[in-house]
């Protein structure tokens, strides 16, 4: 069985189950920028969402993306996280929100929700029934538990969640990198400050009144490098599935050349921009 | 003494009697009512700051759980909802004061002065009083109070007042965890009190007690002067006349003028005999004559 064809039947079955957890973005405010594949396309309340979406709010901005088994995740401002398939590479069970950067709140109170993983570049949480509010950088990482309780550990270099430890509601938990968690009873000032004032409230269900109508995105053209360059340097599981999906943007010059330019950063293309001369026929 | 001074003698001891006993049931019912007009009042607004806190509990709370996990909101609180919704009041009616005094709360300005105390202890005696009113004595005055107990009905106000571990943490980060706890459902735990000055429902009362007496003074004064003019022009005058007329003719001017006979009354009755006594006199004295 070839590698190629594992790594199909690893991307396709995780997928399964965000195609059966697909949602909808319900809700925005300011601009919300969507990457599908390597196009560009602009948010709106009502464009269905799909595995490897990669939803990115505006400063100020504010979304929220319902799923169909009730999970509701809100995005506040300068956030970016994208829908991913497990990044443990396992059969399916959990889909995965990955937040490069800004704050998520993931509220899932049905009995019939699927676990959600929720990781950012230095902290892992799982969540079945209850919500978080998650906030993350290149630098640290914080989760309050509101309700329910919430498995938190540290993603590693590689981007995978590990060292989970069981958090219980109303605990807070935050984790600068390579340094170890702190736990703490209450959720610190900062984050109290920082945090959108949105968070603090129920996130509302809303999917019901686009039950029967997608609206389509607008397409604005093809991804630049600058819109994906963060993403490309993004933790190597996280990057699983990138040089497919845009290897057609490698006809842009300009892009070709600003990665080629960082190839240190995302060495898997090298094999692309510059593959090995072919053997000499046998 | 004449007939005039006689009558308004009369009159003016009937209307000082009639006004003192007037006076004195009036000034009575209406201190008793505008008591009652008071403590009515205040029953109406502790009624209105039940129906506060109920709606407080039952439909505010529930919209701000999740942001009480963040920061304790006061609004989400039925004690405090009930005193704003006073204070909003007092602005249209100032006299009034109103407290929520508990024996054990959650803020500490809610705790019961001794007096204050000594009413809930009363209500948790367990022998069915809905309300007690009372007077007080107070450095600015005497004051009526109506108290009516608080009691826990509604099991949501436990998630607050049960246990330390069971209310928010919000709730404990500002107010600490011993105060406000162990509370019971079907516990009284407080009672809600209206003050007001009594120099209110008595001012009101005299207020009313001198127009009300003005008002009668005044339409006595009227009855007094309408029936000395009545009885001046209907009596007087003519039995003065009728006795001037009987004066000539017994000193034998038998040619004095008729006396006008109006109406049908008893003045008119006694000149129409005058008139005839006259006339059997003139007769009699001629007959004499001849």
């Amino acid at each position: 069985m070839s590698f190629r064809y594992c790594l199909f039947i690893a991307l396709f079955l995780p997928m399964q189950v965000f195609a059966q957890s697909a949602g909808k973005i319900t809700y925005t405010e300011g601009r919300l920028r969507l990457i599908r594949d390597s196009s560009l396309m602009l948010g709106a309340q009502g464009v269905a969402v799909e595995a490897g979406d990669i939803i990115e709010t505006a400063k100020p901005g504010f979304a929220l993306v319902e799923f169909n088994d009730g999970t509701v995740i809100a995005l506040g401002d300068a956030t970016r996280v994208m829908l991913a398939r497990n990044v443990q590479g396992k059969a399916a069970s959990a889909p995965q929100l990955l937040l490069l950067a800004g704050w998520l709140k993931l509220q899932s109170h049905s009995a019939d929700a699927a676990a959600f993983g929720v990781s950012s570049p230095v902290q892992s949480l799982s969540l079945k029934g209850g919500s978080v509010v998650v906030h993350g950088d290149a630098k640290s990482g914080e989760v309050f538990v509101e309700s329910g309780t919430a498995a938190v550990g540290v993603t590693d270099k590689q981007g995978r969640p590990g060292n989970m430890q069981a958090v219980k509601s109303g605990q807070f938990t935050t984790h600068a990198f390579d340094k170890p968690a702190v736990s703490l009873p209450r959720p610190s000032e900062t984050f109290l400050g920082a945090m959108p004032g949105a968070f603090k409230d129920a996130l509302p269900a809303r999917l019901e009144r686009f039950k029967d109508r997608t609206v389509e995105a607008k397409p604005t053209g093809d991804v630049s490098y600058d819109d994906v360059s963060d993403w490309l340097d993004a933790a190597p599981s996280w990057r699983t599935g990138f040089l497919k999906r845009f290897e057609s943007r490698l006809a842009d010059a300009t892009f070709r050349q600003q990665l080629d330019a960082h190839i240190k950063t995302h060495a898997e293309w090298q094999s692309v921009l510059h593959p090995p001369a072919a053997k000499a026929a046998r | 003494m004449k007939l005039i001074i006689k009558f308004n003698l009369a009159l003016s001891i009937v209307f000082v009697l009639g006004l003192a006993i007037a006076g004195y049931v009036s000034h009575e019912v209406l201190q008793r009512n505008a008591r009652e007009e008071i403590l009515q009042n205040a029953r109406i607004m502790m009624q209105g700051a039940l129906a506060v806190r109920g709606y407080t509990s039952s439909q505010i709370k529930p919209l701000l759980d999740t942001q009480l996990k963040y920061e304790f909101l006061p609004q989400s609180v039925s004690a405090y909802a009930a005193t704003e919704y006073f204070g909003e009041l007092r602005k249209q009616y100032p006299d009034y004061a109103y407290k929520e005094a508990t024996l054990n709360p959650t803020n500490l300005r809610d705790r019961a002065a001794d007096w204050e105390a000594d009413i809930v202890n009363n209500f948790r005696q367990g022998n069915g009083q809905k309300e007690i009113i009372g007077d007080r004595e107070t450095p600015s005055g005497r004051n009526l109070y109506l108290a009516r107990p608080i009691q826990i009905k509604d099991a949501r106000c436990l998630s607050c007042h049960s246990t330390a571990d069971a209310a928010p943490k919000s709730m404990i980060d500002k107010y600490g965890g011993a105060n406000g706890f162990g509370w019971n459902l079907q516990e009284v735990v407080g009672a809600q009190i209206v003050s007001i000055p009594e120099d209110v429902p008595i001012q009101r009362a005299w207020n009313t007690f001198k127009v009300f007496m003005g008002l009668l003074i005044a339409i006595g004064a009227f009855i007094f002067l309408l029936l000395n003019v009545l009885l001046i022009t209907v009596v007087v005058r003519p039995v003065n006349k009728l006795a001037g007329l009987a004066d000539k003719v017994s000193l034998g001017e038998m040619n004095v003028e008729e006396f006008n006979v109006r109406g049908r009354d008893e003045i008119a009755t006694l000149a129409e005999s005058f008139s005839r006594m006259r006339k059997s006199l003139v007769h009699a004295l001629k007959m004499l004559e001849s």
